[in-house]
């Protein structure tokens, strides 16, 4: 370049763009936290009931272990009459064999000696009515429609995820044992596996977890990915209709959870989501990374109590 | 899209109103004039907390991502910081962002920002001036609790032709101004570009962000006494992604428009009408369109608001001017507007529209009798949302006593309501603001006392104090943002308590500008029985910015110029609990109120600008660096394996902008 001044100005615009946000390691300063009891206790038809009661502890340091409550009182109301009354067990994990009604309200109280009463209410919703069908396939993408989708009173939103089934292939081997380079596909044991990503354009899908992500839009026919769930609020399942979406997997069988969600579960899974998507490797660089306090209903100490309903599907690759 | 939407508000621009004490003609000033017979002070504390800027030192500024942002500026004042470092926002004696009402040319913006909040919509080619009311706010303004600054456009030149090119570092920006008809009138016309944008489109980028911004200004004397003027701003900030078939969209925007009619009456009447639109518009929009299958969906979220004001500047005699008017506004919020097409089958829902309305009347008597001068003053506003009804009188004055050569003490008391609040939601994690409405028939009030002095030492040093208190009840603390726009709930009343001391150095001469000003501020927040700081409490914050003429002579100057800030951190939501999930992760333990401080904040600046005239013209370059020292002022700090790390949105930031002025 022979106007310096144009070198210049190439570099210092090169050396602005270069300079947005970082990270730096930050020293809290504070150690004292206090202890509180955690209780995570969800509640749905088609589950045993479990309540797991741990201690809170610090964060920093390099292995976080929550030491499990070893003496405590479980009491479970259904509408105000006792269903389940019994002691924690000591390892912090109590599984009890009784299972919710939809459309009922229940109320839990946990009690630790010298801590005090921990309490908490939620309803359990209806059942989530759901037509659901497969598409095509386009290249690796999977594409489905929801024709209807009822979710009665009670239900504050309704969670969509999935999980791919596959069956491993069977290697053929000889009878010394060495492979005979034949591969039986689907004849194997059967394995299962997460589904990660959703695609669709509807404006209707709850756009907490929505991100951009225009690779392969064309097949997936969306520009937008849904990290592992859709979310439809209430209000929003009726006029979703029809709701197409894609997702890859390599399976010929998906295993559709639909939950309707109480609103204390739909609070604090969403919340607990927003919370990882601000925390850990999901804010790193991200100077408008949001701080999300995760729901909460426990008095007098923290975690969750929460009923849900889940409608589950299998849906072949045709 | 834009254009009809400025057509729209061109159209709705109905004539009629006035604002404050009917600012006589305003004519242009030459602002890129390199010849500067006597410095004028950078900053004047008119009244009581009210801080005028002088524009001309925007220029020596150190550019923010290239460009002259008047809000940046306007952070450095005692008693005003960003909130976020880096970000947009005004936060003024501890008030929110949404409790300091910005008018621009006397239409009120709803979003300020451009880049999500790193950079101001207020170009630093048209800014005329900036004036920034922290305490008393005369009567004539209303609607906030905390602030109210006035960002005025400056008027094209009456008299010749002239244009400007300024090439920043991410941005193009061009302004032109002159006489419509001679002496009678004349134009403004600006753009700003952000220009990557158009890079990364040149080499075939799918992942887009841009920005632009239109000002227009045409003001004309319909008559010797009738000044007409017509202001229009256009600007919209754009991310995209796209693939062959399929495209995503967000953005924002603001448009606005305002007819603005200054008269003089006799010499002792002079009045001002003003009739305004704004707009803000967010956006999202999701396509996937190939030969058999066409899916689209779009969610927006708007705010308008259109409105009168129509003030008199009555002098009845000497030492007693009358003001008085009216204001109306109309205002309407569509939280979310969500349609869906599938195939040509089109489904959709919208949230509630929400509508305010607000009229007011304000009468204020300007005092003055001998060394003393006096405004006595009221408003009285009626607030309508939905059916809901609440009104307000708030009774503001102020008294000062002038003594000796600029030398004056000053008290005064403010009462403010506030009908509506902001609040954001993330979308792909970038913030999207809201404004909404009172609920419960609940306004937010306020009331504010200070007392402050200023004097001058010499001939050079002016020294400068204000102490005020303020309270605040009513206020909206949104702790679930869904549930609040559903109108499900989400938030609870609060109240807020304020204290702090401001006191300002300024020392003047022909080539030396310096400012430093110290504030003490104690700001907190009370709700469901507990107190806590307020998000943005900064109990101490030292500024100081100085600019130097290192060489000044006919023609050509050169201008070092430094900011340095240093405040106490800001208070923030973590403790070092953590518990396990339902799956026996841990979840961090961001509490809902603040319960730790930030490190204290460190920033200098330095910028170098050479200005040069032309035999057809001005050129000058400006050299600037944000953050000098590199020091890390966090924005966030967030768990990370079993530490903490602190995101730096401003580490160091080097930027050059190039500006070269045709005409004289």
């Amino acid at each position: 370049m022979k106007n310096p001044k144009t070198s210049i100005l190439l570099l210092t615009m090169a050396a602005g763009m270069l300079a947005t946000s970082c990270d730096a390691d930050y020293d809290f300063g504070k150690a004292d936290a206090t202890s509180h009891v955690v209780v995570n206790a969800l509640l749905s038809p088609q589950e045993d009931f479990e309540v797991e009661l741990r201690w809170s502890a610090r964060y920093a340091g390099d292995d976080t272990r929550f030491a499990p409550v070893d003496e405590a009182e479980i009491l479970l109301l259904e509408e105000g009459a006792e269903v389940v009354r019994c002691a924690a067990s000591a390892d912090g994990r109590t599984v009890t064999p009784f299972r919710a009604t939809a459309g009922k309200r229940y109320r839990l109280e946990v009690t630790v000696p010298g801590y005090g009463t921990l309490a908490a209410e939620t309803e359990v919703p209806a059942q989530p009515a759901v037509q659901m069908a497969f598409r095509y396939n386009k290249n690796a993408y999977k594409h489905y429609e929801i024709k209807a989708l009822e979710c009665a009173e009670g239900t504050q939103a309704v969670w969509l995820d999935a999980i791919g089934i596959y069956r491993r292939p069977v290697y053929v081997y000889d009878e010394f044992g060495h492979w005979t380079g034949e591969i039986i596909e689907d004849e194997g044991e059967e394995s299962e596996e997460r589904i990660y990503g959703f695609y669709t354009t509807s404006p209707f899908v709850d756009q907490v977890n929505g991100a951009n992500d225009a690779y392969e839009a064309s097949d997936k026919e969306a520009t937008v990915e849904f990290e592992q769930f859709l979310r439809l609020p209430r209000e929003d399942c009726a006029p979703a209709l029809p709701l197409r979406f894609s997702l890859w997997n390599s399976c010929r069988r998906t295993r559709f959870r639909i939950v309707a969600a109480s609103a204390a579960y739909d609070r604090y899974m969403r919340s607990l989501y927003k919370q990882r998507i601000n925390t850990e490797e999901s804010a790193d660089k991200n100077p408008f990374a949001e701080q999300v306090t995760v729901y909460t209903n426990i008095g007098n100490g923290l975690g969750i109590f929460a009923g849900y309903n889940t409608l589950t599907l299998e849906i072949a690759d045709l | 899209m834009k254009l009809p939407a400025l057509l729209l508000t061109l159209a709705l621009a109905l004539p009629a109103h006035a604002q404050q004490p009917a600012d006589p003609v305003a004519r242009t000033q030459d602002i890129d004039s390199v010849v500067v017979t006597a410095r004028k002070p950078l900053l004047v504390y008119k009244q009581t907390g009210n801080v005028a800027v002088d524009v001309e030192h925007l220029k020596f500024a150190p550019l923010f991502l290239g460009e002259k942002d008047i809000f940046k500026f306007l952070q450095l004042l005692p008693g005003i910081t960003s909130g976020k470092d880096g970000m947009s926002g005004l936060v003024v004696r501890g008030g929110s962002n949404d409790q300091t009402q910005i008018l621009y040319d006397d239409v009120p913006i709803y979003n300020q920002t451009h880049a999500f909040g790193l950079l101001s919509i207020f170009s630093g080619e048209t800014v005329q001036s900036a004036e920034v009311f922290k305490g008393y706010i005369p009567p004539a303004y209303g609607s906030r609790l905390s602030a109210l600054t006035q960002i005025r456009t400056r008027d094209g030149d009456r008299e010749e032709h002239r244009q400007s090119l300024t090439v920043g570092t991410l941005s193009l920006a061009g302004t032109a101004d002159g006489p419509l008809v001679r002496g009678k009138g004349s134009y403004l016309v600006s753009a700003r570009y952000f220009f990557p944008e158009a890079l990364l489109a040149a080499i075939g980028n799918d992942i887009r962000f841009g920005f632009y911004d239109l000002t227009g200004k045409l003001t004309y004397d319909v008559h010797r006494d009738h000044t007409l003027s017509l202001g229009l701003y256009s600007g919209d900030d754009h991310v995209s992604n796209s693939d062959t078939d399929a495209f995503n969209r967000l953005g924002y925007g603001n448009s606005t428009a305002s007819l603005r009619l200054a008269s003089r009456w006799s010499d002792r009447l002079r009045s001002t009408a003003v009739v305004y639109y704004t707009y803000l518009q967010n956006r999202l929009v999701a396509d996937y369109r190939d030969k058999e299958e066409h899916s689209h969906g779009k969610t927006t979220f708007t705010t308008h608001e259109a409105g009168a004001r129509l003030t008199f500047d009555h002098r009845l005699c000497d030492g007693w001017t009358l003001d008085y008017g009216a204001n109306v506004s109309w205002q309407n919020f569509l939280p979310m507007r969500t349609v869906a097409k599938v195939n040509g089958v089109q489904t959709r829902r919208s949230y509630p529209s929400q509508e305010l309305l607000t009229g007011a009347l304000h009468l204020n008597n300007r005092l003055q009798w001998g060394a003393w001068r006096a405004d006595i003053g009221m408003r009285g506003a009626l607030y309508d949302a939905g059916g809901r009804t609440a009104w307000a009188v708030e009774p503001r004055g102020q008294i000062a006593y002038d003594f000796g050569r600029d030398n004056s003490v000053w008290l005064s008391g403010t009462m403010n309501s506030q009908p509506l609040v902001q609040f954001n939601r993330y979308y792909y994690s970038m913030p999207i603001d809201f404004w909404t409405p009172f609920r419960d028939g609940k306004l937010q009030h306020a009331w504010q006392v200070s007392l402050g002095g200023r004097g001058r030492i010499g001939k050079n040093l002016t020294l400068s104090a204000e102490a005020y208190v303020k309270r605040m009840r009513n206020l909206p603390m949104i702790y679930d943002s869904d549930d609040f726009l559903l109108g499900h709930g989400g938030f609870v009343y609060g109240t807020g308590r304020v204290a702090g001391v401001e006191t300002m150095v300024q020392w003047q001469t022909e080539r030396l500008s310096l400012t430093a000003s110290y504030a003490y501020t104690h700001s907190e927040r009370r709700s469901e029985g507990v107190s806590y700081p307020f998000e943005y409490d900064i109990p101490h914050n030292l500024t100081a910015f100085a600019s130097y003429h290192v060489l000044d002579r006919p023609g050509r100057r050169h201008t070092l110029s430094l900011n340095v800030v240093w405040h106490t951190g800001i208070p923030f939501r973590l403790t070092d609990e953590a518990y396990p999930d339902i799956a026996g992760a841990p979840i961090a333990g961001i509490t809902t109120y603040p319960t730790m401080r930030m490190r204290d904040y460190f920033r200098a600046d330095i910028s170098y600008n050479m200005e040069r005239r032309k035999r057809n013209g001005v050129r000058n370059w400006q050299f600037s660096i944000i953050n000098t020292t590199w020091h890390d002022n966090p924005v966030n700090i967030y768990p990370y394996r079993g530490r903490y790390k602190a995101t730096v949105l401003v580490p160091i930031m080097p930027s050059v902008s190039y500006t070269r002025t045709f005409g004289k």
